[in-house]
């Protein structure tokens, strides 16, 4: 199987892999089917049957060995795909930068000094180094959509709920979402037709009747010149009219509030009895969210239904939006700030400036390859309404 | 902002025993997540905004 050597070549520099299931590959019997024979691998929260699903973490390697794929893994390989490793991630898919300390950073193949984004980073940098065209990740507040930008490749988030986190190892229940990153549209369309339930997507094209919306406000004050340019470069072949998304910071602060809640009760056992074996980039983080009040944790749900509510608001004057994926094109690795149209922040949790406002809500969105900024690849939101995915499709098609 | 005793008392009631050199790390995290959290505190919701049972974005 080439991609096995394409690994075996090019993960020396990369480190996008963290297992490479040569044995199994070669033992899965050829299948007919919309992937038949496409080589692909996920990131390693995934449950992959006879190795222990790290999440990117060190204490996960005492769990037992997982019993079953995860359905996502079996749609696929049902399709004739074949499973060919486990990825990196940020521990516990908490960060937008991949920058393990168990498992050494993943690098970004456009250069390797710089960081794939996180906290997919591994099945950014897989696809974008072509050792394999199809990768699965997770995204909850735009781990999917981080690095399939910093990476130049597509990626999608489909609605929260649209497909099955079983057998998964979770993050925030309450945002937790999974999906695919792949090299073409093509790939990106039929993999997720595999994996969903709904009408297909793949074979998607024609734009007539779709009100096509460019963001400003909030997207556009956060994200660099050169790369808010792209976007409206790329909004300006649809005459997309300027819409602002209402009140996208307070619903990006929710969503920072829940992270931190969920996430910190999620791990608390294991904080109270090894902390020294945690991220030390996110050991801090995980104590000070498990000790946030019910109120502050409950507060920030309801405004999420508020925030809701008015965004839906502005889906009944536009169809598909438009914005910028990332403030920035990706950061060196170790690099602890950047700047955003002057403002010093830090780096690695505002890579998600643009995506948790969006993911916060649960909406569908696919991440396109818009261009490139100072060398680097960037990406643009293509965002559509709940379980309007074919939306999504339709504007990528006409860009691609 | 959350001082060091408040936090010290905060860890206590979840059972969480903070390393020593760990302290102001967390410290500063739950400030900004103070910070964060204020934003979101101070919002006015509606009746509507209440979750349901049936709610999921």
């Amino acid at each position: 199987m080439r991609a096995l050597a394409t690994i075996r070549e090019k993960d020396g520099a990369i480190n996008a892999f963290t297992a490479v299931l040569e044995e199994r590959a070669r033992a899965t019997p050829k299948k007919a089917g919309p992937l038949s024979g496409v080589p692909f691998a996920v990131k390693n929260l995934f449950d992959i049957k006879g190795i222990s699903t790290l999440a990117g973490s060190k204490i996960n390697k005492d769990l037992p060995p997982a019993t079953r794929d995860s359905p996502l893994i079996e749609k696929l390989e049902a399709a004739g795909a074949v499973l060919v490793g486990a990825l990196n991630m940020d521990e516990y898919a908490y960060g937008f930068s991949t920058e393990n300390t168990h498992y050494g950073p993943t690098r970004n193949p456009h250069n390797l000094a710089h960081v794939a984004g996180g906290s997919s980073g591994g099945s950014g940098a897989a696809v974008a180094a072509g050792m394999v065209p199809l990768t699965l990740g997770s995204d909850t507040n735009g781990s999917i959509r981080v690095p399939a930008s910093f990476c130049g490749i597509w990626g999608l988030k489909p609605t929260f709920g649209r497909l099955s986190r079983e057998r998964s190892f979770p993050f925030v229940n309450a945002l937790d979402h999974l999906g695919p990153l792949a090299a073409t549209l093509d790939m990106l369309a039929t993999s997720y037709d595999v994996m969903q339930d709904g009408e297909p997507v793949a074979g998607l094209k024609g734009i007539e009747g779709l009100r096509i919306g460019r963001v400003t406000g909030y997207f556009e004050e956060n994200s660099e010149p050169e790369v808010y340019e792209l976007t409206k470069k790329a909004a300006d072949k649809f005459k997309a009219i300027p819409v602002e998304i209402p009140e996208a910071a307070r619903g990006r602060a929710a969503a920072f509030v829940i992270t931190a809640s969920e996430s910190g009760q999620l791990h608390l056992p294991n904080l109270r009895k090894r902390p020294e074996d945690f991220e030390p980039l996110i050991v801090d983080r995980l104590m000070a969210g498990a000790m946030i009040p019910a109120a502050w944790y409950l507060q920030a749900q309801r405004v999420r239904r508020w925030y809701y509510r008015q965004v839906m608001k502005l889906f009944e004057t536009v169809d598909v939006i438009l914005a910028p994926a990332t403030p920035r094109p990706a950061q060196k690795i170790g690099q602890e700030m950047f700047s955003v149209r002057g403002k010093e922040m830090l780096a690695r949790p505002n890579a998600g400036l643009l995506t948790q406002p969006i993911s916060c809500i649960g909406l569908p969105v696919i991440c396109a390859p818009v261009g490139k900024v100072e060398g680097l690849p960037v990406g643009m939101q293509i965002i559509a309404a709940p379980w309007r995915e074919d939306n999504c499709f339709r504007v990528a098609r006409a860009l691609a | 902002m959350i001082e060091e005793k408040e936090l010290l008392g905060l860890s206590r009631l979840v059972a969480l025993d903070i390393p020593e050199q760990r302290i102001k790390a967390v410290l500063e995290n739950y400030r900004r997540i103070q910070q964060v959290a204020q934003v979101v505190n101070d919002i006015p919701l509606a009746p509507e905004d209440e979750l349901g049972p049936e709610w999921r974005p």
